[in-house]
Protein backbone atom coordinates (compact mmCIF):
# COMPACT_ATOMS: atom_id res chain seq x y z
CA UNK A 1 0.00 0.00 0.00
CA UNK A 2 2.84 2.49 -0.99
CA UNK A 3 1.09 5.74 -2.26
CA UNK A 4 3.09 7.02 -5.53
CA UNK A 5 3.72 10.56 -5.97
CA UNK A 6 0.60 12.66 -7.00
CA UNK A 7 -1.94 10.77 -5.31
CA UNK A 8 -1.94 13.24 -2.43
CA UNK A 9 -1.58 16.90 -2.99
CA UNK A 10 1.78 18.64 -2.01
CA UNK A 11 0.35 20.34 0.93
CA UNK A 12 -1.03 17.16 2.63
CA UNK A 13 2.04 15.56 1.29
CA UNK A 14 4.41 18.05 3.67
CA UNK A 15 1.94 18.19 6.50
CA UNK A 16 2.69 14.48 6.60
CA UNK A 17 6.24 14.57 5.87
CA UNK A 18 6.26 16.95 9.22
CA UNK A 19 4.66 14.58 11.24
CA UNK A 20 6.66 11.64 10.30
CA UNK A 21 9.91 13.34 10.64
CA UNK A 22 8.62 14.29 14.45
CA UNK A 23 7.48 10.50 14.63
CA UNK A 24 11.11 9.52 13.82
CA UNK A 25 12.60 12.37 16.18
CA UNK A 26 10.77 11.15 19.15
CA UNK A 27 11.52 7.62 18.25
CA UNK A 28 15.06 8.28 17.59
CA UNK A 29 15.13 10.04 21.06
CA UNK A 30 13.56 6.70 23.05
CA UNK A 31 16.07 4.31 20.97
CA UNK A 32 18.15 3.32 23.98
CA UNK A 33 15.27 3.94 26.67
CA UNK A 34 14.29 0.16 26.97
CA UNK A 35 16.27 -2.05 28.26
CA UNK A 36 16.43 -4.69 25.21
CA UNK A 37 19.85 -7.04 24.03
CA UNK A 38 21.57 -6.29 20.76
CA UNK A 39 19.20 -3.87 20.43
CA UNK A 40 21.02 -2.25 17.05
CA UNK A 41 21.57 -5.86 15.35
CA UNK A 42 18.09 -6.72 16.00
CA UNK A 43 16.53 -3.53 14.72
CA UNK A 44 18.40 -4.31 11.91
CA UNK A 45 17.49 -7.77 11.41
CA UNK A 46 13.90 -6.93 12.05
CA UNK A 47 14.08 -4.42 8.61
CA UNK A 48 15.49 -6.84 6.87
CA UNK A 49 12.87 -9.47 7.54
CA UNK A 50 10.14 -7.02 6.87
CA UNK A 51 11.69 -5.67 3.60
CA UNK A 52 12.35 -9.39 2.32
CA UNK A 53 8.70 -10.18 3.43
CA UNK A 54 7.35 -7.07 1.93
CA UNK A 55 8.78 -8.81 -1.43
CA UNK A 56 6.28 -11.12 -0.91
CA UNK A 57 2.84 -10.39 -2.49
CA UNK A 58 0.31 -12.61 -1.96
CA UNK A 59 -2.78 -13.22 -3.89
CA UNK A 60 -5.99 -12.05 -2.34
CA UNK A 61 -9.61 -11.83 -3.53
CA UNK A 62 -10.06 -10.81 -7.78
CA UNK A 63 -6.98 -9.58 -9.23
CA UNK A 64 -5.28 -8.11 -6.39
CA UNK A 65 -2.52 -8.93 -4.17
CA UNK A 66 -1.41 -8.30 -0.61
CA UNK A 67 1.55 -8.12 1.22
CA UNK A 68 2.78 -7.85 4.64
CA UNK A 69 2.96 -4.01 6.26
CA UNK A 70 4.79 -5.81 9.67
CA UNK A 71 5.20 -2.65 11.66
CA UNK A 72 3.34 -4.48 14.40
CA UNK A 73 5.30 -7.04 13.93
CA UNK A 74 8.08 -4.98 14.34
CA UNK A 75 7.01 -3.75 16.98
CA UNK A 76 5.84 -6.56 18.88
CA UNK A 77 10.01 -7.92 18.06
CA UNK A 78 11.65 -4.80 19.50
CA UNK A 79 9.25 -2.54 20.77
CA UNK A 80 7.47 0.34 19.12
CA UNK A 81 10.41 2.92 19.46
CA UNK A 82 12.64 0.58 17.55
CA UNK A 83 9.74 -1.15 15.33
CA UNK A 84 8.83 2.42 13.80
CA UNK A 85 12.39 3.04 12.89
CA UNK A 86 12.89 -0.27 11.36
CA UNK A 87 9.92 0.69 9.01
CA UNK A 88 11.03 3.61 8.42
CA UNK A 89 14.10 2.84 7.48
CA UNK A 90 12.18 0.39 5.24
CA UNK A 91 9.93 2.43 3.41
CA UNK A 92 13.08 5.13 3.24
CA UNK A 93 14.74 2.52 1.16
CA UNK A 94 12.11 1.21 -0.93
CA UNK A 95 11.42 4.92 -1.90
CA UNK A 96 15.27 5.84 -2.93
CA UNK A 97 16.86 2.60 -3.57
CA UNK A 98 13.68 0.74 -5.64
CA UNK A 99 11.36 3.54 -6.75
CA UNK A 100 8.78 1.92 -4.11
CA UNK A 101 6.58 4.71 -3.05
CA UNK A 102 6.80 8.41 -3.89
CA UNK A 103 9.70 10.23 -2.51
CA UNK A 104 6.90 13.01 -1.75
CA UNK A 105 4.58 10.74 -0.44
CA UNK A 106 7.31 9.70 2.18
CA UNK A 107 5.73 11.33 5.04
CA UNK A 108 1.68 9.88 3.80
CA UNK A 109 3.79 6.27 4.28
CA UNK A 110 5.81 6.49 7.35
CA UNK A 111 2.33 7.36 8.74
CA UNK A 112 0.39 4.45 7.28
CA UNK A 113 3.12 1.98 7.24
CA UNK A 114 5.36 2.80 10.42
CA UNK A 115 3.33 5.02 12.62
CA UNK A 116 -0.24 3.38 12.72
CA UNK A 117 1.43 -0.10 12.88
CA UNK A 118 3.54 0.55 15.69
CA UNK A 119 1.93 2.72 17.72
CA UNK A 120 -1.70 2.47 17.41
CA UNK A 121 -1.49 -1.04 16.25
CA UNK A 122 0.92 -1.90 19.47
CA UNK A 123 -1.58 -0.25 21.73
CA UNK A 124 -4.06 -2.99 20.45
CA UNK A 125 -1.38 -5.52 20.93
CA UNK A 126 -0.54 -4.45 24.45
CA UNK A 127 -4.52 -3.96 25.20
CA UNK A 128 -5.19 -7.52 24.10
CA UNK A 129 -2.37 -8.89 26.37
CA UNK A 130 -3.85 -7.02 29.44
CA UNK A 131 -7.25 -9.45 28.43
CA UNK A 132 -6.02 -12.64 27.19
CA UNK A 133 -3.85 -15.01 29.06
CA UNK A 134 -0.12 -14.46 30.15
CA UNK A 135 0.90 -17.07 28.17
CA UNK A 136 2.78 -17.66 24.85
CA UNK A 137 -1.14 -19.08 23.08
CA UNK A 138 -2.24 -15.23 25.02
CA UNK A 139 1.09 -13.30 23.02
CA UNK A 140 0.54 -15.09 19.45
CA UNK A 141 -3.48 -14.81 19.57
CA UNK A 142 -2.67 -11.08 20.63
CA UNK A 143 -0.63 -10.47 17.68
CA UNK A 144 -3.12 -11.98 15.39
CA UNK A 145 -5.66 -9.29 16.20
CA UNK A 146 -3.05 -6.38 16.37
CA UNK A 147 -1.72 -7.55 13.33
CA UNK A 148 -5.41 -7.68 11.61
CA UNK A 149 -6.10 -3.86 12.73
CA UNK A 150 -3.27 -2.62 12.04
CA UNK A 151 -3.71 -3.17 7.88
CA UNK A 152 -7.36 -2.24 8.43
CA UNK A 153 -6.50 0.87 10.50
CA UNK A 154 -3.91 1.79 7.93
CA UNK A 155 -6.05 1.73 5.45
CA UNK A 156 -8.83 3.86 7.29
CA UNK A 157 -5.82 6.48 7.31
CA UNK A 158 -5.15 6.37 3.34
CA UNK A 159 -8.32 6.84 3.20
CA UNK A 160 -8.52 9.95 5.62
CA UNK A 161 -5.25 11.17 3.32
CA UNK A 162 -7.36 10.78 0.91
CA UNK A 163 -10.11 12.80 2.20
CA UNK A 164 -7.89 15.96 3.17
CA UNK A 165 -5.62 15.83 -0.26
CA UNK A 166 -6.30 13.26 -2.77
CA UNK A 167 -6.52 14.29 -5.95
CA UNK A 168 -8.74 11.74 -7.32
CA UNK A 169 -12.40 12.60 -7.75
CA UNK A 170 -14.22 9.36 -6.31
CA UNK A 171 -16.36 10.11 -3.60
CA UNK A 172 -15.09 9.51 -0.25
CA UNK A 173 -17.11 6.55 1.32
CA UNK A 174 -16.55 4.71 -1.68
CA UNK A 175 -12.93 4.74 -1.68
CA UNK A 176 -13.24 4.18 2.35
CA UNK A 177 -15.43 0.84 1.55
CA UNK A 178 -12.99 -0.61 -1.14
CA UNK A 179 -9.73 0.21 0.80
CA UNK A 180 -11.38 -1.46 3.69
CA UNK A 181 -12.88 -4.03 1.83
CA UNK A 182 -9.49 -5.44 0.47
CA UNK A 183 -7.49 -4.95 3.16
CA UNK A 184 -9.42 -7.12 5.52
CA UNK A 185 -8.38 -9.79 3.38
CA UNK A 186 -4.86 -8.35 3.45
CA UNK A 187 -5.04 -8.50 7.47
CA UNK A 188 -5.69 -12.05 7.38
CA UNK A 189 -2.59 -12.68 5.56
CA UNK A 190 -0.34 -10.10 7.81
CA UNK A 191 -1.83 -12.10 11.10
CA UNK A 192 -0.71 -15.22 9.47
CA UNK A 193 2.55 -14.12 8.87
CA UNK A 194 2.66 -11.49 12.13
CA UNK A 195 2.18 -14.90 14.13
CA UNK A 196 4.00 -17.74 12.71
CA UNK A 197 7.37 -15.10 12.73
CA UNK A 198 6.80 -14.43 16.17
CA UNK A 199 5.75 -17.50 17.35
CA UNK A 200 9.10 -19.03 15.63
CA UNK A 201 11.20 -15.90 17.78
CA UNK A 202 9.01 -17.76 20.46
CA UNK A 203 10.61 -20.85 20.22
CA UNK A 204 14.35 -19.98 19.63
CA UNK A 205 14.86 -16.83 22.07
CA UNK A 206 12.02 -15.98 23.94
CA UNK A 207 13.69 -13.16 25.55
CA UNK A 208 14.17 -11.30 22.05
CA UNK A 209 10.39 -10.57 22.00
CA UNK A 210 9.89 -7.37 23.43
CA UNK A 211 5.93 -8.03 23.64
CA UNK A 212 6.67 -11.26 25.51
CA UNK A 213 9.44 -9.79 27.91
CA UNK A 214 6.94 -10.52 30.89
CA UNK A 215 6.32 -14.21 30.35
CA UNK A 216 8.24 -16.52 32.86
CA UNK A 217 11.17 -18.01 31.40
CA UNK A 218 11.76 -21.60 31.20
CA UNK A 219 15.08 -22.08 32.11
CA UNK A 220 17.40 -24.11 29.94
CA UNK A 221 14.55 -24.35 27.34
CA UNK A 222 15.90 -21.64 25.03
CA UNK A 223 19.29 -23.27 24.82
CA UNK A 224 17.69 -26.34 24.24
CA UNK A 225 16.12 -25.85 20.44
CA UNK A 226 18.65 -22.80 19.46
CA UNK A 227 19.27 -23.67 15.95
CA UNK B 1 25.90 -8.82 22.70
CA UNK B 2 26.10 -12.93 23.50
CA UNK B 3 27.71 -15.25 20.85
CA UNK B 4 23.87 -17.10 21.09
CA UNK B 5 22.66 -13.65 19.86
CA UNK B 6 25.05 -12.96 16.72
CA UNK B 7 23.74 -16.28 15.89
CA UNK B 8 20.33 -15.50 16.33
CA UNK B 9 20.66 -12.42 13.92
CA UNK B 10 23.23 -14.65 11.43
CA UNK B 11 20.07 -17.06 11.07
CA UNK B 12 17.62 -14.20 10.90
CA UNK B 13 19.54 -12.28 8.04
CA UNK B 14 19.58 -15.55 6.28
CA UNK B 15 15.88 -16.52 6.19
CA UNK B 16 15.66 -12.69 5.16
CA UNK B 17 18.38 -13.26 2.10
CA UNK B 18 16.43 -16.54 1.20
CA UNK B 19 12.93 -14.97 0.89
CA UNK B 20 14.52 -11.84 -1.00
CA UNK B 21 16.55 -13.36 -3.52
CA UNK B 22 14.89 -17.10 -3.77
CA UNK B 23 11.30 -16.60 -3.14
CA UNK B 24 10.53 -13.39 -4.04
CA UNK B 25 10.40 -14.24 -8.07
CA UNK B 26 7.34 -16.02 -7.53
CA UNK B 27 5.30 -13.33 -5.46
CA UNK B 28 2.16 -12.61 -7.13
CA UNK B 29 2.32 -9.86 -9.83
CA UNK B 30 -1.37 -8.47 -9.26
CA UNK B 31 -1.79 -4.47 -8.18
CA UNK B 32 -2.04 -4.88 -4.23
CA UNK B 33 -4.67 -3.33 -2.66
CA UNK B 34 -4.12 0.42 -2.96
CA UNK B 35 -2.92 0.02 -6.29
CA UNK B 36 -6.40 -1.88 -7.48
CA UNK B 37 -8.69 0.73 -6.00
CA UNK B 38 -6.51 3.69 -7.42
CA UNK B 39 -7.07 2.05 -10.58
CA UNK B 40 -10.71 1.10 -10.32
CA UNK B 41 -11.75 4.91 -8.33
CA UNK B 42 -9.29 6.50 -10.53
CA UNK B 43 -7.61 7.91 -7.38
CA UNK B 44 -4.03 7.66 -9.78
CA UNK B 45 -5.56 10.74 -12.30
CA UNK B 46 -2.75 12.77 -10.60
CA UNK B 47 -0.26 10.08 -10.28
CA UNK B 48 3.36 11.33 -11.71
CA UNK B 49 6.14 8.79 -12.85
CA UNK B 50 8.46 8.39 -9.74
CA UNK B 51 11.51 10.39 -9.50
CA UNK B 52 13.73 7.83 -9.02
CA UNK B 53 12.19 5.60 -11.93
CA UNK B 54 16.06 5.09 -13.77
CA UNK B 55 17.96 4.03 -11.00
CA UNK B 56 19.84 0.93 -10.84
CA UNK B 57 17.03 -1.39 -8.88
CA UNK B 58 13.89 0.71 -9.47
CA UNK B 59 11.16 -1.77 -9.66
CA UNK B 60 13.22 -4.00 -7.31
CA UNK B 61 14.91 -5.00 -10.77
CA UNK B 62 18.48 -4.79 -11.13
CA UNK B 63 19.75 -2.99 -14.18
CA UNK B 64 21.73 -4.96 -16.47
CA UNK B 65 20.97 -8.32 -15.31
CA UNK B 66 18.69 -10.48 -18.26
CA UNK B 67 17.31 -13.05 -16.10
CA UNK B 68 14.16 -11.56 -14.20
CA UNK B 69 14.06 -13.61 -11.74
CA UNK B 70 17.99 -12.85 -11.14
CA UNK B 71 17.18 -9.56 -11.59
CA UNK B 72 14.89 -9.62 -8.77
CA UNK B 73 16.47 -11.66 -6.65
CA UNK B 74 19.89 -9.99 -7.09
CA UNK B 75 17.77 -6.22 -5.87
CA UNK B 76 16.19 -8.26 -3.08
CA UNK B 77 19.66 -8.80 -1.73
CA UNK B 78 20.62 -5.49 -2.31
CA UNK B 79 17.48 -4.30 0.04
CA UNK B 80 18.28 -6.74 2.87
CA UNK B 81 21.22 -5.66 3.59
CA UNK B 82 20.57 -1.84 2.79
CA UNK B 83 17.84 -1.49 5.66
CA UNK B 84 20.19 -4.16 7.94
CA UNK B 85 23.07 -1.63 8.28
CA UNK B 86 20.63 1.79 7.81
CA UNK B 87 18.47 0.49 10.74
CA UNK B 88 21.08 -1.05 12.98
CA UNK B 89 23.29 1.83 12.37
CA UNK B 90 20.73 4.60 13.06
CA UNK B 91 19.83 2.60 16.33
CA UNK B 92 23.21 2.33 17.02
CA UNK B 93 24.13 6.23 16.73
CA UNK B 94 20.93 7.18 18.46
CA UNK B 95 20.94 4.38 21.54
CA UNK B 96 24.75 5.49 22.83
CA UNK B 97 24.07 8.99 24.26
CA UNK B 98 21.41 7.15 26.46
CA UNK B 99 23.46 3.99 26.81
CA UNK B 100 26.78 5.99 28.36
CA UNK B 101 23.97 7.99 30.39
CA UNK B 102 22.48 4.72 32.18
CA UNK B 103 25.18 2.25 31.25
CA UNK B 104 22.74 -0.34 31.82
CA UNK B 105 20.23 -2.26 29.96
CA UNK B 106 22.04 -2.26 26.87
CA UNK B 107 24.89 -4.68 27.46
CA UNK B 108 22.69 -7.26 29.38
CA UNK B 109 24.73 -10.55 28.27
CA UNK B 110 24.02 -14.25 29.52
Amino acid sequence: MHIPDGFVNASTSVAAGVVAAGGVAVSLRQAGKDALDARAPMTGLVAAFVFSAQMLNFPVASGTSGHLLGGLLAAVLVGPWLGALALTVVLVVQSLLFADGGVSALGLNIINMAFIPAFLGYGLFWLARRILPASRTGVLASTALAAFASVALASVMFTIEYAIGGNGAAPIATVAGAMVGVHVFIGIGEAIISVLTVGAVLATRPDLVYGARDLPRVSGSAEAVTA
Amino acid sequence: MSRRTIWFVVGGLAVALVLAFGVSHYASSESDGLEKVAADQALDSGESPHALAEGPFADYSTKGVDDPGLATGVAGVVGVFATFAIAGGLVWVASRGSRRASNKGATTTT
